[in-house]
């Protein structure tokens, strides 16, 4: 996952979408037949949602969201 | 002598950042899903008694903030008019090239599904839950979830053809479609 290392999700379309970009390249593409046109296309967006969610889930947590757990946890002993 | 508490409170902070890109990509808005996050914590946390342990803490947690976004999202709705339709009236030309997306133009593609579609093809095609614990999340039959899954899918084919062509300005238009979803 270390090919997502841009911090922000506004730095990422570049590698993720070139790499992405270069596989499917491999591929007879042009005026194909409907069938394998969609096939490339189902294959490309599988990638690209995978590629955008594991960014947002490698992003840090941020702290407001990990104290709130830890806060439940303690008022709870407390009691 | 097994204490569920600390167990279930670990799972349910390794299950955060999950959590998180769930809420982001339904909602588009970082703040507002950090806000869904933490009531999703609340919830759960208020109602973990009602866990059975051993069953999917993840997807327990899943439902929880999904029916939050949609109970948010329909109340939302009467206030504002709502963008679902913008999608559809894009959808002119027909697919041509797949050779190169970028990712700012399929965040935008994605922002623009209807939130049912949107919702079905993150938990199926990112999140990878079965159809059947799609279904229970999203509370809908497992035959709906796999239509909403081939609509979301059909819908981005058409969408991200017709933005191809211009990859130097999608790049900027991206965070800003982002931002000004509901």
């Amino acid at each position: 996952m270390k090919k997502l290392a841009h911090g922000s999700t506004r730095a990422g379309p570049d590698e993720t979408g070139i790499a992405v970009a270069t596989a499917v390249t491999d591929a007879p593409v042009g005026p194909a037949s409907p069938a394998k046109l969609d096939d490339l296309a189902q294959v490309l967006i599988g990638r690209h949602l995978k590629a955008v969610y594991s960014e947002i889930v490698e992003q840090p947590v941020p702290d407001q969201i990990l104290k709130l757990l830890e806060e439940l946890e303690r008022k709870e002993t407390k009691r | 002598m097994t204490t569920p508490e600390p167990s279930v409170k670990e799972a349910m902070v390794s299950a955060i950042p999950n959590l998180r890109a769930f809420a982001v990509s339904l909602t588009g808005d970082p703040q507002r899903a950090n806000d869904l996050v933490q009531d999703t914590l609340l919830k759960a946390w208020a109602n973990r008694d009602k866990f059975e342990i051993g069953t999917n803490l993840k997807a327990w947690l899943f439902t929880i903030l999904r029916n939050t976004f949609f109970s948010d999202h329909r109340r939302r709705r009467r206030e504002v008019q709502d963008c679902d339709g913008v999608a559809a009236g894009q959808l002119v030309s027909p697919p041509e090239q797949y050779g190169h997306l970028d990712l700012a133009d399929f965040r935008k593609a994605l922002a623009q599904l209807p939130p049912d579609q949107r919702e079905a093809l993150l938990l199926i095609g990112a999140e990878g839950f079965s159809y059947e614990e799609a279904a229970a999340i999203a509370g809908c039959a497992v035959g709906t979830v796999k239509s909403r899954v081939n609509r979301a899918r059909g819908r981005l084919v058409e969408q991200l053809a017709l933005e191809v062509p211009h990859p130097s300005e999608s790049r900027s238009s991206g965070p800003s479609v982002i931002s000004r979803l509901p």
